[in-house]
């Protein structure tokens, strides 16, 4: 994990040194996300916090004030829950110490909005963002050692505010970026009837060409 | 083409990363925390109709499809963790040759195939290596209705089955009216029997005779 941390890093910052030129249209974001489930996916599933999660935006810049983007990342959400005995079909019970998890692969369309436009001298610049697509999900259950994991991809969308605080040089070519997200995805398996989180992510945006 | 493959920086760097932060939820448990123990049971019994039980003095060893009985120090321990069970239970051990109201079977189940599998079919084994006549009730069949069919084999399992013989001369057929099976890593250890046997028994409160 710290080794994985140190890699990412060190590309990231490799490539904040490749963005250089004025008038960048493409933009790549990179961030660490931290989840929380909220709903039934919270009450019914894991109700612990995901600190496992970053996600990556390759964004076009049509004007001062929108940019369009491929927006994925990952989330990973895991909780064992100490041994209960639970009724199962018919008179069936079992004893078990149920372990859960959840990825959550977003691939989705996103829009930012920046209300003041990017070539503002502003020091802080709001930001509202929409997004929708997918989410590729693999869901896990575990009795005991029993189980497994099975996939699907409902449907994904988010919401998000933050802010940008250009840094380096003019243009607001680089910046970081700090926002929350509200994110919705119709998920039905089980007992669980969404996969809805609440996060905040923290990254850097920077312009690619 | 300097940018082309930069976008593929971020792309190996997400991958790293999913990689490395997935937890394997099986690798996070303990040999204990690994093991189910399911119940069933036939819901019409009374099981304070039964008074008496006797146990079967060795396991019957069911390893992929070929059965043969076996008495190892661990099954022993099991034996008489289970004896001691029902006698906390208010049911009164007597020998096989008395009568008894219940006969318990333990069985060691392994099975070295993988995926979902229905141990069902092991009561067919009982035919041969239980034969119905060591209960009293030669020419008899065993009767389950219990499957655990939902979940995947790993490596051996432990059955106790509780065997009606107070009324197989009425129903014409032994049929068990209760049913545990314990799975997970580390089953067979004699120093662990008796506390995997109780969890059987707690987690089936309707099963006693008082």
């Amino acid at each position: 994990m710290k080794k994985n941390v140190v890699i990412f890093l060190t590309m990231a910052v490799c490539m904040l040194s490749l963005s250089a030129s004025a008038q960048q249209k493409l933009k790549m974001e990179l961030s660490y996300n931290v989840m929380s489930p909220i709903g039934s996916f919270k009450n019914d599933f894991i109700n612990k916090t995901s600190f496992k999660g970053g996600s990556g935006e390759l964004s076009y810049t049509f004007n001062p004030k929108f940019s369009l983007g491929l927006h994925s990342g990952f989330q990973s959400y895991y909780q064992k829950y100490d041994r209960q005995v639970y009724k199962l079909d018919g008179n069936q019970t079992v004893s078990a110490v149920v372990s859960n998890t959840m990825d959550i692969v977003p691939v989705m369309l996103r829009g930012t909005f920046l209300p003041m436009g990017s070539v503002a001298n502003a020091k802080v610049q709001p930001y509202i963002s929409a997004g929708a697509g997918v989410n590729l999900v693999n869901y896990g259950q575990y009795l005991g050692e029993f189980g497994g994991v099975e996939s699907s991809s409902p449907l994904a969308v988010q919401a998000g505010a933050g802010i940008k605080i250009p840094f380096g040089n003019q243009y607001n070519q680089t910046a970081f970026k700090l926002g929350a997200t509200y994110n919705y995805s119709n998920y039905k398996r089980n007992e669980l009837t969404n996969l809805n989180t609440v996060g905040f992510n923290a990254g850097v945006v920077f312009a690619l060409k | 083409m300097k940018s082309k493959n930069v976008m593929w920086v971020p792309i190996l760097a997400l991958v790293a990363l999913v990689t490395g932060c997935t937890k394997d939820p099986v690798a996070n448990l303990t040999e204990e925390e690994s093991r189910i123990y399911i119940t069933d049971h036939d819901s019409t019994v009374n099981f304070s109709a039964y008074r008496t039980f006797s146990i079967s003095d060795s396991v019957a060893v069911i390893n992929d499809g070929r059965a043969s009985k076996e008495i190892s120090a661990t099954d022993q321990a099991f034996i008489n963790a289970v004896k001691a069970e029902m006698q906390a239970k208010g049911f009164t051990m007597v020998s096989k040759g008395a009568n008894p109201d219940l006969g318990i079977n333990v069985s060691r189940i392994y099975n070295t195939s993988t995926g979902i599998v229905s141990y069902r079919n092991y009561y067919d084994m009982y035919g041969g290596y239980y034969d119905p006549y060591y209960w009293g009730y030669g020419g008899y069949g065993y009767y389950s209705p219990y499957s655990y069919a939902t979940y995947s084999i790993r490596e051996g399992a432990l059955s106790v089955d509780l065997l009606d013989l107070k009324n197989a001369a009425t129903s014409n057929r032994i049929n068990v009216i209760w049913t545990g099976l314990i799975r997970g890593s580390g089953i067979f250890n004699s120093a662990t029997a008796a506390s995997q046997v109780k969890m059987l028994f707690d987690q089936s409160p309707y099963l006693k005779n008082q």
